[in-house]
C-alpha cells in the first residue's frame, strides 16, 4: 500500500546535516534528476529487477563522481542477497546519522580523486575499482555463490563484467596486483572448465584407453606359498577363497595370503589398468576436462595499495615522475637502503646525521595542469639539488613529497633547508599566489636502533 | 727374470715327463676325468658337429623366421622388479628399436621404495609402457612375474630384467625357435656382460658368462639337456606357462620354471643369436652374495624340490633326468669330489706339492685358453671379446678357487640349514610359508 503511494511521489529528497539523500524506487525517477547534486541514493523497492537497474545505472555512469555515490537500501525492503553486496548496505531512515557518517567519508575521499577521461574498458573499470576501494577505505571480499560461473562473486567488480567475461575480470585483477596498485589476500583456488570457465564440475574415474567411466576395481590376491597372483575373483569359491594354482584354501590374510594392490578393468574395452584417469566433467557445457587441462585460478580479497592511491590521483602523469627520477633523484626504495646503511654507520662512528622530509601540503601541485606540473616538478628538483651538499642524498616519493638524507649534519634545522623552503615558496608564489605555509619541512636526527620505515611513518603523522 | 722362468719351468715339466703317464693320470685324475673331458673334448666335438651343420641350421632358422614373420604373433614383454624405475626409460627406448614390434610392455613394480611408481605411471601415461602395475607390498620376484603373467594377453611371454639392453633383433631371434618345433615351450636368450671393462671382477665374469652361458648353453641345448633360462632374457609359450601355474617361489626360479616345463613334456632350448647385455656385479663382495644365492638354489630345487626326476615314474624323461643330473653332477658332486681330490693329494703326495701345484695351474691355464678358442668359434662379438683374452690367465684362480669356495659354503649352508628360506631376497611372509610347505 505504502509502495503505491511512493510511486506517485516520484522524487523524494531527504536533507540531513548538509547532505542530500535521494530516495528512489525505479530508474525513471533518477533519469531526469541531476545526480551531481545528490550525495547518496536510497533504494526503496522490493522489486529486485528495479533495484538492479538502479545500481547498474549509477555504478556504470561515465562520470566517476556519480558512479561512486553511496547506494543504500531502505531496511524496510528485502532484496536478494547476491544483489546486496553491490551496495553500501542497509539504511534506517529513522537513524540516518550512521549512514551520513559513511556518506561524509565517501564524499570527501571522492574529491581527492582526479576525474580524468580515460580510454579502454579495462582501464576505466580498473579506475572505478581502485576509486571504490579508496572511497570506501575497505577491502573487496569474494563471496561464495553457486549462481556464479566460478563459484565466487566479487562485490562491485562483478557489475562491470558479464558472466562469460570472467577470465578478463580475473586477469584485470591479476594485472593490477602485478603492477602494485592492488594487494591481494589469497582466499581459495578454483579449477575451471577449459571450454566455458565454469567451476561446476563432476569428477569421475575413467578408463585411460577409451575414456569410459564403466570401470570396476578388483583386489589382487597373492598366495604366498605358490606365488600365485590374480584378481580376487579368480580365487572366489562358494565357501571363501581357494587358490586356483595349488588348490589350497586361503584362510588368514597376512599369514598365507595378502592383497598387495588392486586393478581396474574396463567393461567397455576390457582394458586392465591400475591408475584410472580422472576426468572433470563440466555440468554447464558437458566438456570432459583432463585434470591437467583445468584452469587454476586464485581467488582473493583485494585492497588498494598506496601506489594504487597514487595512481588514482596522478593517473598517467606517472611518466613525469620518471623524468624527475632520471634527473639524479633516486627512488624511495633505494633511499631507504642508503639511509639504513647510514644508520649503521652512525652507530659505529657516533656522528650525527639527519633525514628531512619536504611536503607540498594538500597536494597543491595536483591543482596545476599537466604541462605546468611537469615544469614545476623539474624546477623543484633543480632548486632542492642546488642547495644540497655533495654528500646529501635526495629521493622523491611522488612530486608532492621529497626525502633528504643529510649526513654529518648537527643543526636541528640546517641553513640549507631554510634556503630551500624559501626558494620553493617563492617558486609556488610566482606561479600561484601561495604562501610559505603550504610547504612543510620536517627533520629527524638519526638515532641508533631505529628503522628508516619508522622515521618515514613519523613524518606522515 | 726370464732366466729364472727358463730354469723353473722345465724342472716340473721334466718331472712329470719322467714319472710317466700312469702316475700323471693318478695325480691329475680330477682334471683329466672331469675338466678335460667336459670342457675340452665335448666342446670340440660339439663345435665340430655344429660347424658341419652350420648351413643346415641356418636354413632351418631362416624358415622358422619366415613363419614367425608371417604369423606376427602378439607378444607380452614382462618386467617384474623392485626399484628398477631408473632403468625404465632407457629400456623402453631399447625395445623401440626392435625388429619385432608387435608386443605389449608390462612392468610390475614389486613394492619399490624409490621413485619407481612415479616414473612408471608417467611412462604409462605417455604410452611408453602398456601396463604399469604397482604392488604396494612386496611379494617377491615370482609373485611379481605371475602378476604380470595374469595381465598379459600375448601368445608368448618374454621375460626381461629392467637393467638389460638388447641387440636390435634379440626379441625376434628369441621367438624363432618356437616355429622350429611345436615341442619347444621355452627359449633362453644369450646373456653377455655389458660392463666387462668396469673392473677385474666384471672382466672375469664376462669370460665366465662366455664359457658357461654362451658356449655352455649351446652345447647343453644341442644335447637336449639345457636346464636354465636366464631371468634376464627368456621367452615362454603363454599356454604352457599358464598350465604349469607360472613361477614358483624363488630364489632360483629361473631354473625352476625350466624344470617344470621339461617335466610337463616340453622342450627347452637356447638361442645364441638372441643377445642381451647385462651389468654384472663389479665388486667381489656383491658377486659373492649373488653366487651364494644361486648355489643355494641348486640344492633347494635340483636336489630337494625336484628330486622326483631322478626316479622312474610316469613322467620320467631321460633328457630331464640328464639335464638335472648334469647340473647336479657338475656342481654339487664335482664340488665334493674336488675336496676329496685335495685330501687325496695332501695325504699321498704331500712331498711332491712343488711339482703338483704348478702343474695343476699350468693345466688349467692351458685349458682356459684352449676353451677360449672354442668361444671364439661361436661368438658374434669376436673382436670386442679379444679384449678379455689376457684375463683368461686368471680364470683358474677365479673358477678353480674363488667360485669353488663360495659354492661349497653355499651348499653347506643350504644342505644342512636350509638358509635360502632366510634370504631377504624373498619377503619373510613368503619364505615362512614356503618352508612350512617344504618347498
Ligand atoms: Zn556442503
Ligand atoms: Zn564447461
Ligand atoms: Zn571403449
Ligand atoms: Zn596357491
Ligand atoms: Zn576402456
Amino acid at each position: 500500500m505504502l509502495n503505491v503511494l511512493r510511486h506517485n511521489d516520484r522524487t523524494n529528497k531527504i536533507q540531513f546535516s548538509g547532505y542530500t539523500l535521494l530516495r528512489v524506487d525505479h530508474i525513471s525517477s533518477i533519469q531526469q534528476e541531476s545526480l551531481t547534486f545528490v550525495d547518496a541514493i536510497i533504494i526503496d523497492t522490493e522489486n529486485n529487477e528495479h533495484a538492479t537497474d538502479l545500481v547498474f545505472f549509477i555504478r556504470k555512469n561515465a562520470d566517476l563522481a556519480i558512479a561512486l555515490k553511496p547506494i543504500f537500501i531502505n531496511n524496510t525492503c528485502q532484496l536478494n542477497k547476491t544483489f546486496e553486496i553491490h551496495t553500501d548496505g542497509y539504511i534506517d531512515l529513522n537513524e540516518l546519522s550512521i549512514a551520513i557518517n559513511r556518506v561524509d567519508i565517501i564524499t570527501k575521499r571522492s574529491k581527492r580523486i582526479s576525474h580524468k577521461n580515460t580510454v579502454g574498458h579495462d582501464y576505466q573499470v580498473k579506475q572505478k575499482i581502485l576509486a571504490f576501494l579508496f572511497t570506501r577505505n575497505s577491502t573487496i571480499v569474494p563471496i561464495t555463490n553457486r549462481a556464479s560461473l566460478i563459484g565466487y562473486s566479487f562485490p562491485f567488480i562483478d557489475l562491470f563484467y558479464k558472466e562469460e567475461e570472467v577470465m578478463s575480470k580475473l586477469s584485470m585483477l591479476e594485472k593490477s596486483v602485478e603492477c602494485g596498485h592492488l594487494s591481494t589476500n589469497l582466499k581459495d583456488f578454483v579449477h575451471l572448465c577449459k571450454r566455458c570457465h565454469g567451476n561446476y564440475l563432476n569428477f569421475v574415474e575413467a578408463c585411460p584407453k577409451c575414456d569410459s567411466i564403466d570401470i570396476k576395481a578388483q583386489d589382487i590376491v597373492h598366495h604366498f606359498v605358490c606365488a600365485h597372483v590374480a584378481p580376487e575373483k579368480d580365487f572366489k569359491t562358494k565357501d571363501g577363497l581357494a587358490c586356483p594354482k595349488c588348490d589350497k584354501q586361503l584362510r588368514h590374510i597376512g599369514i598365507d595370503y595378502d592383497k598387495p594392490s588392486s586393478m581396474y578393468s574396463c567393461n567397455c574395452c576390457n582394458h586392465e589398468f591400475q591408475t584410472a584417469k580422472m576426468i572433470a566433467k563440466c555440468i554447464d557445457c558437458n566438456a570432459e576436462n583432463e585434470l591437467s587441462a583445468l584452469i587454476k585460478k586464485a581467488i582473493g580479497s583485494y585492497s588498494i595499495t598506496s601506489a594504487g592511491e597514487e595512481w588514482l590521483r596522478g593517473g598517467e602523469e606517472q611518466s613525469s615522475q620518471v623524468s624527475l627520477l632520471n634527473d639524479g633523484v633516486m627512488t624511495l626504495s633505494l633511499f631507504k637502503i642508503i639511509a639504513s646503511q647510514e644508520l649503521k654507520r652512525i652507530t659505529i662512528s657516533k656522528s650525527t646525521s639527519q633525514i628531512a622530509h619536504i611536503l607540498f601540503v594538500n597536494e597543491r601541485l595536483d591543482t596545476f595542469d599537466d604541462a605546468t606540473k611537469k615544469l614545476l616538478v623539474k624546477e623543484i628538483g633543480a632548486i632542492i639539488k642546488s642547495y644540497l651538499l655533495p654528500s646529501d642524498v635526495m629521493a622523491a616519493d611522488n612530486y608532492n613529497s621529497y626525502y633528504l638524507l643529510l649526513p654529518e649534519t648537527k643543526e636541528q634545522f640546517p641553513k640549507r633547508l631554510e634556503t630551500i623552503q624559501y626558494n620553493l615558496g617563492k617558486l609556488l608564489g610566482d606561479n600561484l599566489q601561495e604562501r610559505l605555509l603550504d610547504i612543510k619541512i620536517q627533520t629527524h636526527q638519526l638515532i641508533e636502533k631505529e628503522t628508516v620505515d619508522s622515521i618515514i611513518k613519523q613524518f606522515h603523522k | 727374470m726370464s732366466f729364472h722362468i727358463e730354469n723353473i719351468v722345465p724342472e716340473y715339466i721334466n718331472y712329470w715327463h719322467e714319472v710317466g703317464l700312469s702316475k700323471f693320470i693318478r695325480v691329475f685324475w680330477y682334471f683329466i676325468l672331469f675338466e678335460f673331458t667336459r670342457y675340452i673334448v665335448i666342446d670340440y666335438i660339439i663345435a665340430f658337429i655344429f660347424g658341419a651343420n652350420k648351413k643346415k641350421r641356418a636354413e632351418k632358422f631362416e624358415k622358422a623366421r619366415q613363419l614367425l614373420r608371417l604369423e606376427n604373433p602378439f607378444v607380452s614383454v614382462i618386467i617384474p622388479g623392485k626399484n628398477e624405475g631408473k632403468h625404465l626409460f632407457k629400456l623402453t627406448r631399447s625395445l623401440a628399436e626392435q625388429t619385432f614390434s608387435n608386443f605389449e610392455l608390462i612392468i610390475v613394480d614389486d613394492g619399490s621404495d624409490d621413485d619407481t611408481p612415479i616414473i612408471g605411471k608417467n611412462l604409462e601415461r605417455l604410452g611408453l609402457i602398456d601396463k604399469f602395475i604397482r604392488n604396494e607390498m612386496r611379494g617377491g620376484k615370482a609373485s611379481a612375474a605371475n602378476l604380470a603373467l595374469r595381465y598379459s594377453s600375448g601368445k608368448f611371454i618374454v621375460h626381461l630384467d629392467a637393467d638389460c639392453s638388447f641387440d636390435y633383433d634379440a626379441i625376434e631371434n628369441v621367438l624363432v625357435p618356437f616355429y622350429m618345433s611345436p615341442k619347444i615351450a621355452a627359449v633362453g636368450g644369450n646373456v653377455k656382460v655389458r660392463n666387462y671393462k668396469e673392473s677385474l671382477c666384471s672382466k672375469l665374469q664376462a669370460i665366465e658368462y662366455l664359457k658357461t652361458v654362451s658356449v655352455g648353453r649351446i652345447i647343453t641345448s644341442y644335447l637336449g639337456i639345457y636346464k636354465i633360462i636366464s631371468g634376464a632374457f627368456g621367452a615362454f609359450r603363454a599356454d604352457v606357462i599358464d598350465a604349469i601355474g607360472g613361477w614358483d617361489i624363488g630364489p632360483g626360479l629361473d631354473g625352476d620354471i625350466t624344470v617344470k616345463i621339461r617335466k610337463s613334456g616340453y622342450k627347452v632350448c637356447f638361442e645364441p643369436s638372441a643377445i642381451c647385455l647385462t651389468n654384472a656385479p663389479s665388486k667381489f663382495k656383491v658377486l659373492t652374495k649373488q653366487r651364494l644365492r644361486w648355489d643355494k638354489s641348486i640344492i633347494r630345487f635340483r636336489v630337494r624340490k625336484h628330486k622326483d626326476v631322478y626316479f622312474p615314474n610316469a613322467n620320467f624323461s631321460w633328457s630331464t633326468f640328464f639335464a638335472l643330473a648334469e647340473n647336479v653332477f657338475y656342481n654339487v658332486v664335482l664340488d665334493i669330489l674336488w675336496w676329496f681330490y685335495i685330501i687325496d693329494i695332501i695325504i699321498n703326495y704331500s712331498s711332491q706339492l712343488q711339482f703338483v701345484i704348478p702343474m695343476n695351474f699350468t693345466l688349467y691355464f692351458v685349458m682356459s685358453y684352449v676353451q677360449m678358442c672354442s668361444i671364439y668359434v661361436f661368438s658374434e662379438r669376436r673382436k670386442e671379446e679379444l679384449y678379455l683374452w689376457p684375463y683368461v690367465s686368471l680364470m683358474s684362480i677365479y673358477t678353480g678357487t674363488y667360485l669353488r669356495i663360495v659354492r661349497t659354503a653355499a651348499y653347506y649352508k643350504e644342505f644342512f640349514f636350509k638358509r635360502s628360506f632366510e634370504d631377504t631376497w624373498n619377503p619373510y611372509k613368503s619364505s615362512a610359508q614356503a618352508k612350512k610347505a617344504g618347498l
